[in-house]
């Protein structure tokens, strides 16, 4: 027994090993990770040419690393060590005060950023459309107040103003000081994604419609649908489990829509702008216009005004919905996933005005813009 | 495979501790070899046939030089040994660096490249075999009969990919009858622990912060230039010592006590005392098959000096393939003359904190050239560290972060802990604590493994 109790590491040792093997080899193996987003390493498959070149091995590291027991205690074990051994500002998304999660500043690619600027300001001239801009500032600049000690810093204004250098034909909106002021009073970014709430987007569809001289719809005339519990993509990077979720709501008015989703090979047509059903998840972003798809098209034949092309990223999906009560016809088009000649779509599908609206941080690295034809 | 990875742990090594102790002594030492090669073949599955080969040549040098009745027949099957070694390591190690510089020289640049990968632990495991075949001739041990317990030895994975360099004649009574006790396997797993976290929750993460500043040091700016070498020496420190730590670890688990690689070397008040604390098993080894074969320091002063030069040169290029190696090096061979001859006497006057400030500026000054993949861009990072720049990335960004990782790592750098430890090891709940800190580093350290794997992926529709 004495022997036992100064052996007493060693056991514990033991005992982990054997634990976490146990589980590895017998607990059923997960398919897919909800946090992640991504399908999870299978066992790999013996083969001996596959051996001598390495590959299994890779697997095999692959599936202990997917499949441990725990895995996501441990993520969330080594995202609290990391904080508490100070390296909060040296992390990829920083907690913050007020449990925001703030994906740390893009390393910003300045040749990538100027060819995207480049190629929509060309697009937009071969069109001879009027268009906008709208560049919605990341989420760390907007929350200066609540960033961590250390913390890198935000370029948004020098990237906003050598935008404003690149645009000869797109007409920039600067919707960074409203946001800024905004944010100080209600939430305008969300704590655990790197998205705008509804109200931060309902500012930017103000903003939006006052530069075109169109009418806005007054906050209050809204109905309010709030639904608890989304822990967005900031949450998942980080691994902070504690962090309390995110509220989204949802503004909706009372007009009828059709939508057409069209992602090549798959089709499919709705009546609505809110997919409620994706309230289920984890990520509830998707409640707003389906999530990802290469090419929607949302049509309100009560609407006063005319057709309306809106190149955009994901920021776009909670936008459109507002926009939808005063368009018969906008196209939203995502390039990171359309992938045919837009001014072939144009010819067929003329519209009056264009919009871009993108993340800073996509537009600094996205390079799918060179689909833009 | 290397120690600090999930398959390792979780399978490698459970199921070999498991079935080695359940195994009947006899055949532990086939089913250690068999791990071993298991062990390899997985990161090597075709270099492999080279250390079998260098296993099978050395075993047959060995026997060969117990048969040889005259002193001439030893030396000559010594001499092929070494050469046969020598000349895998050269090959496979040196000579894209050879013929790569050779191509340099316009008249030579019809050279066919070379472009040889290096065989995991070819460097440890043909300085073994190297020390077998000289402790043989020397008739220090007796040559190896037992194929299999010289294999083991050979190719022990412990050991295998990062030292220590161990001597036959050290192991070769514990190849043949070893005792294992719960007491043993604990401490073992307890020096495994400790290395498996400098390794992943300290080397790892500096790691970062070197990566990140060499690779725009004029970014970072002189204090961020000097941080980010600060960091690079503690990140080889616990990189390397960490690793002797799981090696002796898991060497006591099966029941092996192989030597203390590293004794706390940035503790050291000169060079000289810092090249006594540091890689200890690779030192020792210049000195007893190399300096002292060449003389030493009985052959008058300018011989030894020589002799210094020549074996920290190779000490240098032993660390790796590159023309920066040969002069890391040197730098130290140079810099121990200098003290030997002329600085030593004044160091030893001046203060402590003298000597420690002096001693690690050489150091962190020589990671630099260690670190860097040439020796121009070791240049020209110097010349940041030396230069009033102050940078764009914002010093206070870069440093900010890891002040407490750094205040944790130049802790664990002393022999602080162990001074604690071994004052309060006789306390009765002194395993209870140890069996917490353990469990402790263990989940700290899968965590960090497994964060490594840890990607959100944004755009996964497509």
């Amino acid at each position: 027994m004495k022997t036992l109790w100064k052996a007493l590491p060693g056991l514990v040792f033991v005992l982990f090993l054997a634990v976490m093997a146990l589980g590895l080899l017998f607990l059923p193996t997960k398919e897919y990770s909800e946090n992640e987003k991504r399908y999870l390493a299978k066992p790999p498959e013996l083969s001996v040419s596959e051996i001598m070149e390495g590959k299994t091995q890779e697997k095999l590291e692959d599936y202990t690393a997917d499949q441990l027991p725990g895995r996501d205690f441990f993520v969330g074990v080594n995202a609290y060590w990391n904080l508490a051994t100070g390296r909060n500002a040296a992390q990829d998304i920083y907690l913050c005060r007020e449990d925001y999660l703030i994906n740390a500043p893009k390393q910003a690619k300045p040749e990538i950023y100027q060819s995207n600027l480049t190629r929509f300001d060309e697009f937009a001239q071969s069109t001879g459309l009027p268009a906008d801009m709208v560049i919605i500032p990341s989420t760390g600049y907007l929350m200066e107040p609540v960033l961590p000690a250390f913390h890198g810093h935000y370029d948004d204004d020098a990237l906003f103003a050598q935008a404003q250098g690149a645009l000869q034909h797109i007409r920039l909106l600067d919707v960074r000081e409203s946001l800024k002021t905004a944010a100080a009073q209600r939430q305008v970014c969300y704590r655990t994604d790197h998205h705008l709430t509804a109200y931060g987007n309902y500012l930017i569809y103000q903003a939006y419609q006052q530069a075109l001289g169109q009418p806005f719809t007054a906050q209050t005339e809204y109905t309010m649908e709030v639904y608890g519990g989304f822990y967005g993509t900031t949450w998942s990077g980080s691994g902070c489990w504690f962090t309390p979720p995110d509220n989204v709501e949802l503004w909706c008015r009372d007009f009828p829509v059709t939508v057409q989703f069209d992602d090549g090979a798959e089709q499919k047509t709705e009546d609505r702008l809110f997919y409620r059903e994706k309230l289920e998840g984890l990520d509830k972003y998707p409640v707003y216009l389906d999530g990802n798809h290469s090419l929607v098209t949302i049509q309100n034949p009560q609407a006063q005004g005319g057709s309306l092309l809106v190149i955009r990223d994901s920021y776009g999906h909670c936008l459109a919905p507002f926009l939808a009560e005063h368009y018969q016809t906008i196209y939203l088009v995502d390039l990171r996933y359309y992938r045919s000649a837009l001014s072939e779509f144009l010819a067929e599908h003329p519209v009056d005005r264009i919009l871009y609206l993108y993340g800073i941080d996509n537009l600094v690295t996205d390079t799918n813009s060179a689909w833009l034809q | 495979m290397v120690f600090s990875s999930l398959p390792f742990l979780f399978l490698f090594l459970t199921v070999v501790l498991l079935l080695s102790h359940l195994l009947p002594f006899r055949l532990r030492n086939g089913f250690l070899l068999l791990a071993n090669l298991v062990f390899y073949a997985y990161g090597e599955p075709v270099y492999i046939l080279i250390m079998l080969g260098s296993i099978l040549v050395n075993f047959f040098a060995g026997v060969l030089m117990g048969r040889q009745r005259s002193q001439g027949g030893r030396r000559a099957v010594l001499v092929v040994g070494i050469v046969l070694n020598l000349a895998a390591l050269g090959v496979f190690k040196y000579a894209g660096l050879f013929v790569g510089t050779l191509r340099q020289i316009p008249a030579l640049a019809g050279l066919p490249e070379v472009d040889i990968s290096l065989p995991i632990g070819i460097s440890f495991y043909t300085f073994q075999a190297v020390s077998y075949l000289i402790d043989v001739y020397w008739k220090d041990c007796k040559p190896s009969g037992n194929f299999i317990n010289f294999a083991c030895y050979i190719s022990l994975f412990p050991q295998l990919i990062a030292g220590p360099i161990v001597r036959y004649r050290d192991v070769n009574e514990q190849l043949v009858s070893r005792k294992e006790t719960p007491m043993l396997f604990s401490s073992g797993a307890r020096l495994f622990v400790v290395g498996m976290a400098k390794k992943v929750l300290l080397a790892n993460q500096f790691g970062l912060v070197w990566d990140a500043i060499s690779a725009d040091p004029v970014a970072a700016g002189a204090v961020g230039a000097w941080w980010g070498a600060c960091a690079y020496t503690l990140q080889i420190y616990f990189d390397f010592a960490g690793y002797s730590d799981m090696a002796r670890g898991l060497g006591r688990m099966l029941g092996f006590e192989f030597c203390i690689n590293f004794n706390y070397p940035y503790i050291s008040k000169s060079v000289t005392e810092f090249w006594r604390r540091w890689h200890i098993s690779l030192s020792t080894w210049f000195r007893d098959y190399v300096y002292i074969p060449l003389g030493g320091n009985r052959c008058g002063k300018l011989r030894q000096c020589v002799n210094i030069l020549v074996v920290w040169a190779l000490t240098g290029f032993w660390h790796g393939a590159g023309w920066n190696f040969l002069f890391w090096g040197f730098y130290y061979g140079v810099l121990l003359l200098v003290e030997k001859l002329v600085l030593g006497r004044y160091l030893r006057k001046a203060p402590a904190l003298i000597q420690h400030l002096y001693t690690m500026v050489i150091v962190i000054i020589g990671w630099v050239f260690f670190a860097s993949p040439n020796l121009s861009i070791a240049l020209s990072y110097l010349g940041v560290m030396f230069s009033l720049n102050p940078g764009t990335t914002g010093t206070m960004t870069l440093v900010g972060p890891w002040i407490g990782m750094a205040i944790l790592g130049i802790l664990a750098s002393t022999p602080l802990a162990k001074g604690l430890w071994e004052r309060f090891q006789d306390r009765k709940a002194m395993p209870l604590v140890e069996a917490v800190l353990c469990l402790a580093a263990l989940l700290l350290c899968t965590a960090s493994l497994v964060s490594d794997s840890y990607n959100p992926f944004l755009y996964f529709r497509f």
